[in-house]
């Protein structure tokens, strides 16, 4: 797969249809994201690991495409994406930071094995070109331990969970669709600055429930947690809900509005759905 | 347009986490961690996190001061390090080597703080050397 990609792209920058293409890039060992602008700079291109080529830029707070497009108005940039990736850049782009138009989206399939061990509801992006189109896992399994708890056990489990909490930010950092200019989490009133741990339960919920209609199930906040608090596994049942309630998941279709954005367009969902 | 990351390791502690620092035309935009170093495995504290602000901080000192009648005034980097050579000797000729002392700093590498150890033994001639966490 990766010899046809590299191809592709190279065929893209030499026949100046893209005038780059953004994906990533392995170099002694390590893989990171990467602005490819010449052909011959595409022996290093790589795919098929976690590093996602979504995320926000601190402290300017703009998605890194965004921030591109920026920089290059109107020019066509190639971007290589996971499905998370595409869902990010989707949720980004209805928030009005991304110009999908101005971008060639080319998608790769992830394996079973990633798709488990991310525990994604959907390993492969809508553009999809390269590789073979898995299902993503059944999810149920991991989010019964938490649905299957009474409130106060609930409560109890996620009290020693957000204990351990370092108030690294990771979490807000490195998601791919944290873009607010002013962030609650940074709010003295949800939580002192310089006191650890932070406050129980609003520092972390209101993250959760500010992206309760923009999380994209990637797992970044997870993977970036240094204390290994499972993020995902409340994110996944925040989804659910919004699922069911408001028939609405997140980063399908960059034309969508989210449904938290206004009251109009939540009403019009469940007039919808019922 | 040029888009690149630099993986570094992180100048705050001495655990040695590694990140990438982001670079966009010249110019350092972010960090980013990496997923793939050993050590970090890709995750940070929130020092970590920020330490791409300082190095354009407009708060962070970027020339030698040296206290003059009571007041900061700025130096050359030779007229520092005589200044602090000349209180080491004074110091050491009028009250002997242990009225000296070396706070180490676990924001320089263990082969700097080798040598720090070195020259607090060696050349000003005393065993105190501690780190920077006993201050």
């Amino acid at each position: 797969m990766l010899t046809e990609i590299r191809k592709h792209c190279a065929d893209l920058l030499t026949r100046k249809q893209v005038a780059a293409v953004y994906g990533l890039r392995e170099r002694d060992g390590h893989t990171a994201p990467y602005l490819f602008t010449r052909a011959e700079d595409l022996d290093g291109l790589t795919v098929g690991t976690k590093v996602p080529v979504t995320f926000t830029l601190r402290p300017a707070k703009k998605n890194i495409i965004s921030a591109f497009q920026e920089k290059c108005p109107g020019q066509k940039i190639a971007v290589l994406v996971r499905g998370c990736d595409e869902r990010g850049l989707y949720e980004v782009a209805k928030r009005g930071q991304i110009q999908v138009a101005d971008l060639a989206i080319i998608g790769y399939a992830c394996d079973a094995d990633q798709a488990r061990a991310c525990h994604c509801p959907r390993p492969h992006p809508q553009n999809l070109k390269f590789g073979e189109k898995v299902q993503g896992p059944s999810n149920e399994a991991f989010i019964a331990k938490i649905v299957n708890m009474s409130v106060a056990e609930r409560e109890a489990f996620w009290r020693a969970q957000f204990s351990k909490c370092i108030k690294c930010y990771g979490c807000r950092n490195s998601c791919p669709v944290c873009i607010c200019k002013e962030c609650w989490m940074e709010n003295d009133a949800f939580s002192p600055t310089g006191w650890l741990p932070p406050d129980f339960p609003m520092f972390h919920f209101v993250h959760f429930y500010h992206l309760s209609d923009s999380c994209i199930e990637c797992g970044a906040c997870v993977d970036a947690c240094p204390m290994d608090i499972p993020l995902n596994l409340i994110r996944k049942v925040l989804s659910k809900k919004v699922q069911e309630e408001l028939f609405y998941t997140a980063g399908q279709d960059p034309e969508e509005k989210p449904p938290l954005a206004s009251r109009e367009e939540a009403k019009e969902r469940l007039e919808k759905g019922i | 347009m040029n888009y690149e990351n630099v993986l570094t390791t992180c100048p705050y502690c001495g655990a040695g986490c590694n990140f990438y620092l982001q670079i966009m035309d010249g110019e350092l935009v972010g960090v980013l961690p990496c997923k793939d170093h050993p050590v970090s495995q890709g995750k940070l504290c929130i020092k970590g996190w920020t330490a791409n602000e300082f190095v354009t901080s407009p708060e962070r000192l970027t020339k030698p001061l040296i206290k003059r009648d009571g007041k900061f005034v700025e130096a050359s980097w030779d007229e520092a390090l005589d200044a602090v050579a000349a209180k080491f000797k004074a110091t050491r000729e009028n009250h002997g080597p242990d009225a000296l002392a070396v706070l180490a700093s676990a924001k320089i590498t263990n082969e700097e703080n080798y040598a720090l150890m070195k020259f607090t033994r060696a050349v000003l001639g005393t065993n105190n050397i501690d780190h920077c966490a006993r201050l």
